[in-house]
C-alpha cells in the first residue's frame, strides 16, 4: 500500500511564479449575468486569477521558479540529478517536457528527466517520486516542477468552470538531509475517470469532432473541452479528504492540534470550509490562495505555502498537505519546513522563442 | 421537518425570493438549479438529513416538488 516514510530527504527551497497579469473576477461581468458571478465568488472564494498573456506556457513559470531556486540555494545545475515535471499540460505532444526544462536550466546530462501526467494530486505524489529516487539512485538533488494550464482545454461558455482555474507554475529543490522525516499516503480510484475529463485530443476518441453536442449526463459539451462532474467530485472530496487526512495523522502518531497548517488543494473555498468542518480543525489553519490565483490545480500546494507561510509566528512548520482531484487521484503528505525555504512569489510574462517550430 | 422550513431552505440555496417556488416548477426550466446549487444541495442533505446525495439520485429530480421529497 503507498504509505510510508520518508527519511533522510528534506525539502530545501520552494518557488512559485504567476503569470504578471493579474485579473478581477468581475471582468467576468461581460459574459455571465452579475447574478450568476456574485454567487460564484460566494462559493468559491475567488476574486483574482492571474492569466497567461500571449503564448506562455506553464514549465515557463515553472523554469523560472527554478532558475530563482537554483540561485537562492546556489546549487551547480550540473549537481542536479533528476527533473521531474508534473502536469497535465505539457508543451508538446513530444518530447517529454522535462527534457526541454533540463536544457534550459543548464543541467548535466547525469540527469534523469521525465514528465508525469496529474492534476491537483500532483504534489504529494511528486514529493514522494522525487524523495524515493533520492533515496535509492545515488542522487544527491532533484527538482519537482509542478503546474498545470487547465485554462487551455475551458469552454468560455461554461458557467461552472471559465471563472475557476488561473495559471501557476512551482519549483521544488530536495536533497538529501539526515534526520529529515515525511509520511505519505497515496491513492487511486480510476473508477471515477469520466468525473473530471478531457475526452478528446489524445489518442481515445479521436474519431469525435469539435461540436457541443448533448452527452448522456444531460450536460451540453465539446469533447475537446474539460469536463468537471461537480456534484460527483464533491461527494468524492468531502467523504476521502478527511478519511485520507486523518489516516495520515494516526500515521504521524499527532495530535491535529500538533499540526501548525493543513494546506489543501485549493478546489473551492466551500469544500475548504467542509473538509475542516469534518476535521474539526479550525480555518485559521487552513491557507486560501484561492482567492487571489483561483484554483491553481497541480502547483496549488506549492503556492498555497509560499503564500501564505510567511504569516505564520513560528520559524519551522509541521504541515499536512493533501492534493486530490483528476483521476480520480489524490494524496497526503506530513512534512516539517522552514519559513524561510519558501520563496517570495515571483510573478512573469517569460515565454521561450526558442521553443516554436520554427527556431533554429 | 415541516414543508414551509424545507421550502426556505430551498429557496435559500436557489437565491430565489421567498415565496416563489412551487412544486410544479420544473428544475430544467431554472437557470438557479447549477452545478453550485447541486453542491449546495448536497451539503444541505449531509448537514440536515444525515445522508450523502450522488449526482445519479439529484438528475432523477424533475422538479422542486421532487427535490422537497427527497428531504427526509
Amino acid at each position: 500500500m503507498p504509505s510510508g516514510t520518508i527519511r533522510d530527504v528534506g525539502i530545501r527551497g520552494i518557488a512559485c511564479a504567476v503569470p504578471d497579469n493579474r485579473v478581477p473576477i468581475d471582468a467576468c461581468c461581460d459574459r455571465f449575468e452579475k447574478e450568476h458571478v456574485d454567487k460564484f465568488v460566494k462559493m468559491t472564494g475567488i476574486r483574482s486569477r492571474h492569466l497567461m498573456v500571449g503564448g506562455q506556457c506553464v514549465s515557463d513559470l515553472c523554469c523560472v521558479a527554478a532558475q530563482r531556486l537554483l540561485e537562492h540555494l546556489d546549487w551547480d545545475p550540473q549537481s542536479v540529478g533528476a527533473l521531474l515535471f508534473i502536469s497535465s499540460t505539457p508543451d508538446y505532444r513530444l518530447p517529454a517536457t522535462a527534457c526541454v526544462l533540463q536544457h534550459r536550466l543548464g543541467l548535466g546530462k547525469d540527469c534523469a528527466a521525465f514528465d508525469m501526467n496529474l492534476g491537483c494530486s500532483s504534489y504529494p505524489y511528486g514529493v514522494w517520486l522525487a524523495s524515493t529516487l533520492l533515496q535509492s539512485s545515488g542522487i544527491e538533488r532533484a527538482l519537482l516542477l509542478v503546474g498545470n494550464q487547465i485554462n487551455l482545454y475551458i469552454d468560455p461558455d461554461d458557467r461552472a468552470t471559465a471563472m475557476l482555474f488561473g495559471d501557476a507554475g512551482s519549483a521544488t529543490a530536495l536533497e538529501r538531509q539526515e534526520g529529515s522525516l515525511m509520511r505519505y499516503r497515496l491513492k487511486t480510484n480510476g473508477d471515477g475517470f469520466r468525473k473530471i475529463i478531457v475526452p478528446a485530443g489524445g489518442a481515445r476518441n479521436r474519431e469525435y469532432g469539435r461540436e457541443p453536442y448533448l452527452h448522456a449526463d444531460g450536460s451540453f459539451r465539446s469533447d475537446y473541452s474539460y469536463y468537471l462532474n461537480g456534484t460527483d467530485v464533491f461527494n468524492f472530496t468531502i467523504t476521502e479528504v478527511p478519511e485520507i487526512i486523518s489516516e495520515l495523522l494516526h500515521d504521524c502518531q499527532l495530535p491535529r492540534e500538533d499540526i501548525d497548517l493543513y494546506v489543501l488543494h485549493q478546489a473551492n473555498l466551500f469544500i475548504l470550509q467542509r473538509i475542516a468542518a469534518k476535521l474539526k480543525i479550525p480555518m485559521s489553519k487552513v491557507p486560501v490562495s484561492i482567492d487571489r490565483f483561483g484554483n491553481t490545480s497541480g502547483a496549488s500546494l506549492p503556492l498555497t505555502l509560499v503564500t501564505c507561510a510567511g504569516d505564520a509566528v513560528k520559524d519551522r512548520l509541521q504541515t499536512v498537505l493533501c492534493g486530490f482531484g483528476v483521476g480520480l487521484s489524490w494524496g497526503a503528505l506530513s512534512l516539517e519546513i522552514d519559513k524561510a525555504a519558501c520563496l517570495p512569489l515571483i510573478y512573469s510574462n517569460e515565454g521561450y522563442a526558442e521553443g516554436s517550430p520554427d527556431h533554429v | 421537518m415541516a414543508d414551509r422550513t424545507k421550502t426556505v431552505l430551498l429557496e435559500e440555496i436557489l437565491a430565489v425570493d421567498e415565496g416563489t417556488l412551487n412544486e410544479e416548477m420544473e428544475l430544467s426550466g431554472m437557470g438557479q438549479w447549477d452545478s453550485l446549487a447541486r453542491i449546495s444541495f448536497v451539503s444541505l442533505m449531509e448537514d440536515n438529513y444525515g445522508r450523502v446525495v450522488g449526482n445519479e439520485e439529484i438528475r432523477k429530480c424533475r422538479t422542486v416538488g421532487d427535490l422537497l421529497a427527497m428531504m427526509e
